[in-house]
Formats: structure tokens, sequence, C-alpha cells
């Protein structure tokens, strides 16, 4: 997607521009349209008041995420102390079978085979930049609320406390998705790299 | 191989699975629990028996000892992501989604308020 960059003299529409990703971008954080809305608002009124701050270095884009990164943080920092004014989310059954596992716990397949791809190493750009694709692949297909616990926690590096809030469920139930979050992604990009 | 010596090996398999099945329950930790100590170990720090219970099962399981290593490699990379990208990633979870005419109404008059500009009509 072209990114327009920000010039002196952008105007107000120039912000507004980037309304849609920034409302897609809280929506995958918080889970809830108007209150994604009002996140969004937020960032771009407090950029109208910073706009000269702006120095250009980054994109505006760029420039209006870390906005609405602080926004999202002290939302979730807010409804972290005030629990009780949240609905809690679905919390996780815990005993739902493992489809990863027999009955006993062993494993049913071999969960490394056609993952070699991770071995490359963290410098080598292009591969590493692969990688990330695939992984970006997978994440965007897990289901909602397991994409949700882990863009908060392991994209976002929320603190467990903060994710477990933000998500409006437990710490136990956190876990749980946040394991089966993790399996899932693995045994998708075992499934992309076995079949390419 | 003869049909004496298939079945015996047949029964020493039999036995060794099943001692290694007692074995694990004995220490109490199978590949699943194992697996899910890993996970968990990202969002808290683990007990004392349950590092024990671990180390013991990384010594007998080959297959989980690399599962381990490739879930610390998968989380390396979930990290780089975030650090690398800031948008694209949020359009295929949500593609549709955009903001109403109303939002886009009332963002412009709050942001004309903000910097003091005569609200439009």
């Amino acid at each position: 997607m072209d990114e327009p960059t920000v010039a002196p003299g952008s105007t107000h529409e120039d912000l507004i521009a980037h309304g849609n990703a920034l409302l897609r971008y809280a929506l995958a954080r918080v889970g809830e349209h108007a209150l994604a809305e009002d996140l969004v608002q937020d960032t771009l009124v407090t950029a109208v008041g910073k706009l000269s701050e702006f120095a250009g270095a980054s994109s505006m884009r760029t420039w209006l995420v870390g906005i609405l990164r602080h926004k999202i943080l002290d939302h979730f920092r807010w409804k972290q102390r005030h629990p009780g004014d949240q609905p809690m989310g679905d919390d996780a059954d815990a005993d739902e079978p493992d489809p990863w596992f027999t009955r006993l716990g062993r494993w049913r397949s071999d969960p490394n085979q056609g993952l070699e791809a991770l071995d490359a190493d963290p410098a080598a750009a292009f591969e590493r930049s692969e990688l990330r694709a695939a992984l970006q692949f997978c994440i965007d297909h897990l289901p909602k609320k397991l994409h949700h616990v882990f863009v908060l926690r392991d994209i976002d590096e929320l603190a467990p406390d903060e994710a477990a809030a933000a998500a409006g469920i437990s710490h136990d139930s956190l876990a749980v998705f946040l394991y089966r979050a993790r399996q899932s992604l693995r045994a998708c990009l075992q499934k992309k790299w076995i079949a390419t | 191989m003869s049909r004496a010596t298939k079945a015996r090996s047949g029964v020493l398999g039999g036995l060794a699975s099943g001692m290694m099945t007692v074995a694990e329950s004995l220490l109490g930790m199978s590949c699943r629990s194992f697996i899910r100590l890993v996970s968990a170990r990202y969002e808290r720090p683990l007990g004392p028996g349950e590092r024990l219970r671990q180390r013991i099962h990384r010594a007998m399981c080959r297959i989980c000892r690399q599962q381990e290593l490739r879930m610390a490699q998968l989380h390396d990379l979930a990290r780089d992501i975030g650090q690398v990208s800031t948008d694209s990633a949020d359009e295929a979870q949500h593609p549709a989604v955009e903001l109403s005419p109303e939002a886009v109404a009332r963002i412009r008059r709050a942001m004309d308020e903000a910097s003091n500009r005569p609200p439009r009509t």
C-alpha cells in the first residue's frame, strides 16, 4: 500500500487518510469497533497538536501508529485498574482436547518436521524477511481470539497482566490461549513449508 | 526374523513402551505437559517441581528437546515482526473494516476544535 509521507504543511485530511489503517490496528488489539474508533479519534486529535513536532524522520503512518500505540496502552492500563467496568471475555476451557497429542499426551506426529528454515541466521536479512512473511500469514489466519492474545503478548510484548486485562480474560486463560496460538502457528508453518 | 523372535521383540517393544508410560506418569510429565510448560514459561517463572520434571523429560525426549528450541525461535521471530511492521499485519484480519462516515465527520470536528479552526458545517 502507498504510504503518504509527511510534508511540511500537512493538513487534517492527510492525517485522516490514515484513519482506516489506524482503525484496523486498534481493532486487532482492543477487539471492539466503537472503542477502536474512539482511540483513532484521540490519536488524530493528538497528532493535530503535535504536527509541528513531527520531523518527517519516519513515515506519517509509523508516527501515527506510535501515538495510537500509546493510547491503546493507556486504555489497557485503565482497564487493568478498573476490571469491574468491563465485561470479561470468554475464558478458555483448559480441558478442551489438544489436537496435537494422543490421549496419553504423546505427539501424534513429529512437531519439528519441516521447521529447519527457522535455523536461518537472524542476520540473514532475506531469509529473515521470508520467515516473517510466512509467520505473518499464519498469524493472520489464527482464530480471532487466539490472534488477539498472540498480538498483544508476543508481537506488542505487553506484560502478561496487561495482556490478560486487555483481552478481558484470567491469567490462566491467557496461558491456555497463548499455548494454543503458539502451537497452531507451529503447525501452520509446518503445513506451509512441507507443502512447498 | 523367526516368528518366535518377532513375537518376543513385539512383547519387549510393548513392555518398553509400557515402561516409558509408567516412567512418564511416575515422573509426572507427558510431551503435552512438557510443551505446555514451555509455553507457560514465557508468562511466569516455573516452580522447582515443574523445572525438575521438565529436566527429566527433556533428558528422555529428543522430540520435545527440539520442539522447545523451535518454540524459542518462533517467539523471537514474532518479536521481530512487532519491531518491523506496523500496519500491514492487521489488514488480513480485518480487511473490510473502515471508519463510518459519521465517525469521520466526528473526527474532523474534533480535529478542528483541537486546532481552533471554526467547525465545518
